[in-house]
């Protein structure tokens, strides 16, 4: 954020202090320094060999928790774009009269639940970091300070604006949300996918998955019992301001249809099959747009499946998103994934994944009998 | 800044949702009032060379790839969030209420 530092090109300090300086001041023994160059030296884009260093050392970026086991700290940034702002909830507070300030903290909840439940995880950083949030967020359009249309995840925590109320209402409405928002922080410990062209789009896929599982388990849980809530692929759909030409954000089943002829939106733009692939500069590569091919391979590969998406294909893309490289293409996340099927999960399940990827155009070769 | 030859390409994409919002301005075909402001803009955000300029650790910001055609000079800069200048905020801005969905054309 915008408190975080001068940033490249037209601020001067990262571009005056030498990247072997940031280094060194990356290792600092004192937190604010270390932190300053830490973000310095992420936003010193010309510098690729210090981006790869940035890669290898997000830990400088956490905030370790007291206990070590579940943390929330959700604070009001009041509008303005210097996180976190004035601290409003902490862990064990009870819910106050703002429901942005108790979304954020129930779904933090629900998304460090359902990792430390269904697979170990204890917190983004596996050491039980703070989960820190910001709801509230404002941006700067050069002459004040408007809501912030827009959620993101800056390296070291969320943050939620309240949206225009034209397209958007605020953006802790949807679980799917704030669960794609902390994934991006679990990806940012584990795999670190590039954010640029297809390793940018299987960034995203992860954090749309997660996303959608951490909904969906959150809703079964909730659900009585002998009830089944009906599952959804929508990602998103509680944030949008309801049209006729709108009901999500993303529909990672039926990618390209979240939106369609929306005046103030276009036609959503992702692809279903590798043949329709963006190839364009914008969004860094199509990072959230490309993750539709990967996002339909998901929905056809737990669709085939017997248990609920979270199980078996939950639990195979997460092992993929543990270990997949940063600069892993499409093909690279189809064989993982189908690896792993195979090896933990048995031969049926490794050929419904790869007829998933089939089917969006990413072939996976089938592995040979040994002789 | 007078500049006879004025064009200005934006596209905004990226963000939580991933929408994509561009336009294409001829300073020529803008009234008068309007061409002297986005004259002043221009100079005012100081965009002397190209540049890209992308934060490694956020994720879901949004991206602001700005061209501006000046004379002979074509500059080709590109900005996320949190590393957008405040001084190209109000380029941004003016730029933003006159882009509509879709890519670039």
């Amino acid at each position: 954020m915008r408190d975080s530092g001068p940033s490249c090109g037209r601020q001067p300090l990262s571009c005056i202090i030498p990247p072997f300086l940031l280094e060194r001041m990356a290792e600092s023994g004192d937190a604010v320094a270390r932190r300053r160059a830490v973000v310095d030296l992420a936003q010193a884009t010309a510098v690729y060999a210090v981006r790869d260093l940035v890669r290898s050392m997000p830990t400088f970026l956490a905030t370790p928790s007291p206990g070590c086991c579940r943390d929330r700290l959700v604070y009001d940034a009041r509008g303005r774009d210097d996180l976190p702002g004035r601290l409003a909830r902490r862990e064990g507070d009870r819910p106050g009269k703002d429901p942005a300030v108790n979304e954020a903290y129930d779904y933090s909840g629900a998304t460090y639940d359902f990792f430390h439940t269904l697979f170990g995880r204890n917190s983004l950083d596996d050491a039980g970091m703070s989960l820190i949030s910001s709801v509230h967020a404002g941006e700067a359009d050069g002459e004040g300070y408007q809501p912030m249309n827009n959620a993101f995840w800056n390296g070291s925590q969320m943050a939620y604006g309240d949206g225009d109320g034209v397209v958007f209402e605020r953006f802790t409405r949807s679980l799917d949300v704030v669960a794609h928002e902390l994934t991006h922080g679990v990806q940012s410990f584990t795999s670190n996918l590039v954010y640029r062209g297809e390793s940018g789009a299987l960034n995203e896929h992860f954090a749309d998955v997660f996303g959608v599982l951490v909904r969906q388990w959150h809703q079964a849980a909730a659900a009585t019992k002998g009830e089944r809530p009906p599952r959804s692929w929508l990602v998103g759909a509680e944030l949008v301001v309801p049209a006729q030409t709108r009901r999500a954000v993303r529909d990672m089943q039926h990618p390209g249809t979240a939106y369609v002829d929306d005046p103030l939106l276009g036609t959503d733009p992702q692809p279903a099959h590798m043949k329709d692939r963006y190839r364009g500069s914008a969004d860094r590569g199509g990072v959230h747009i490309n993750s539709g091919i990967a996002n339909r391979a998901f929905v056809l590969a737990a669709e085939a499946l017997d248990d609920e998406p979270w199980e078996t294909a939950g639990r195979i893309w997460y092992d993929a998103m543990l270990e997949i490289p940063s600069r892993a293409g499409f093909e690279d996340a189809a064989r993982i994934t189908v690896r792993i099927a195979r090896d933990e999960h048995g031969a049926a399940v490794a050929k419904a994944v790869r007829a998933a990827w089939k089917a969006v155009g990413v072939t996976v070769p089938a592995a040979r009998k040994p002789r | 800044m007078t500049a006879a030859i004025l064009r200005v390409s934006y596209t905004e994409s990226g963000g939580f949702a991933g929408l994509v919002r561009s336009c294409r301005l001829e300073a020529a075909a803008l009234a008068a009032e309007e061409r002297a402001l986005l004259e002043q803009l221009v100079a005012a955000a100081g965009l002397t060379a190209s540049c890209e300029c992308l934060s490694e650790q956020s994720r879901d910001s949004r991206t602001y790839e700005i061209v501006i055609e000046w004379e002979t000079i074509q500059i080709h800069t590109v900005f996320d969030e949190p590393s957008l200048p405040a001084e190209v905020r109000p380029l941004v801005g003016f730029l933003r209420e006159r882009a509509r969905p879709g890519m670039p054309t």
